[in-house]
């Protein structure tokens, strides 16, 4: 039986009943997407493996908890491997270098030679408009969601880095995460 | 207490995972609640999850996918576990060469090419005894290994197959064999019935030969359940039987 053909939910019932190789196919999916936010967050390959390996080690042991009006599984994973780096960053300490972090990472990439060059232009696509949605964020938003994104500050963590008020933290983090979805959105009916 | 308003503004920062711990467990406590809440959070998750698409895209390391394989057949076993003490064959003088073929049989669990063909090595063992094959025709209830047969639905259908559950009825195995291979849209599902109770057990298709078996999976004892069935579901399998049943059977109980 072949999965590639399968949705994202159906698979996880599969792995629900104990499947195995439907977890294998949920691994092909998403296991690179998950370890590329885990390694952006922690910086080390190896606890980016880590974090990969217990999420998708969690979906295995407890798919029946997913439920799909909660959202997509892809974004169940990602979440999960993001809050388990995030825990570990505030275990660890962050990094308080405002330098290292900033939006620019997501580039504009000629997507390379690929077998499937449909899926790498789709996916150049997204990124452009992400890279593009969040160059229109004013500053004080973008820097505020820069240290939240990529160095999983909590409220009071910003507030303290960037010396502003608690309030105005939360406002610009707010308003910048509102702004993004309204800015995606519009991306996507008008296309 | 926070207002609904004031949840409503720290949603983004919650699927950000940056509240700090207060606030977050006032949103926690108010999700449960607040279905509104719940919908709009999916919003923002989707949002998160779409600003990680964008990030430059790394390759884990290839062992990574093979440890993982290697902890779910891992997690398989512990969780089935049979000790030595509670599984006892039939044929005494096969005892060794069959619990040693179990020890080897059960990395495979999970592999769907030499499942089946570890399975018919244990079954034509079990087989070869000339007791247990007479016992067959009927639920056994002796020391041991519990076998129940399923028998087709249809007169004319040369289908056949057994249920296998372990003594303490905490794993178990169905074998089916003569059943019509079904098309990519479609699997065979086992399921485990109790009065208005039916639990999906497995899903499994057949080769070209109509043979098919699979470990099965369930939240409580195998011997809770009073009666069987194979039916014919979409290939990624149903919440309840919809198709034809195909085989079937029952505990006396």
């Amino acid at each position: 039986m072949t999965f590639a053909k399968f949705e994202d939910h159906h698979l996880m019932r599969l792995v629900a009943q104990q499947d195995a190789d439907a977890l294998s196919e949920l691994y092909d999916r998403y296991g690179r997407l998950l370890f590329s936010v885990a390694i952006r967050l922690v910086g080390v390959a190896a606890t980016a493996e880590e974090i990969t390996f217990d999420t998708f080690h969690k979906a295995w042991q407890h798919a029946d908890k997913y439920k799909g009006d909660r959202g997509t599984v892809r974004t169940w994973l990602a979440g999960m491997a993001r809050n388990r780096a995030i825990d570990i960053l505030r275990r660890e300490g962050v990094r308080l270098d405002r330098q290292a972090i900033n939006w620019d990472e997501m580039v504009f990439e000629p997507h390379a030679a690929t077998p499937n060059p449909e899926k790498a232009t789709e996916r150049s696509l997204q990124k452009n408009r992400v890279h593009a949605a969040v160059a229109e964020l004013p500053e004080a938003q973008s820097q505020v969601l820069a240290l939240a994104y990529f160095k999983g500050m909590s409220h009071s963590e910003i507030s303290k880095t960037l010396q502003l008020p608690l309030g105005t933290v939360k406002t610009r983090l707010r308003l910048g995460m509102k702004k993004l979805q309204f800015l995606l959105q519009e991306e996507v009916s008008d296309d | 207490m926070p207002t609904e308003h004031r949840i409503d503004e720290l949603l983004p920062a919650y699927a950000l995972g940056t509240l700090d711990n207060e606030e977050l467990e006032q949103v926690v406590a108010h999700l449960a609640d607040c279905s509104s809440c719940r919908e709009e959070l999916v919003g923002y998750e989707a949002l998160v999850t779409e600003l990680g698409m964008a990030l430059p895209q790394v390759d884990p390391p290839p062992q990574l996918k093979e440890r993982l394989l290697r902890s779910m057949v891992e997690d398989k076993v512990k969780e089935t576990a049979v000790s030595h003490e509670h599984i006892e064959l039939v044929a005494p003088s096969k005892i060794t060469p069959i619990q040693r073929l179990r020890n080897w049989f059960h990395p495979f669990q999970n592999s769907r090419v030499l499942r089946p063909a570890l399975v018919i090595v244990v079954i034509l063992l079990i087989f070869s005894n000339l007791f247990l094959v007479n016992q067959l025709q009927a639920p056994s209830t002796r020391k041991g290994m519990v076998s129940l047969p399923l028998t087709a639905t249809d007169d004319d259908s040369p289908a056949s197959g057994f249920f296998l559950a372990s003594a303490d009825g905490l794993s178990g195995a169905i074998i089916a064999d003569d059943l019509p291979q079904l098309d990519e849209d479609h699997a065979y599902q086992f399921w485990l019935i109790v009065g208005d109770e039916t639990v999906s057990g497995a899903l499994f298709t057949v080769d070209e030969l109509g043979y098919g078996g699979k470990w099965i999976g369930v939240p409580k004892s195998l011997f809770q359940y009073t009666h069987f069935a194979i039916t014919v579901e979409p290939a990624a399998g149903s919440e309840q039987p919809t198709g034809e049943v195909v085989l079937s059977g029952e505990f006396e109980q």
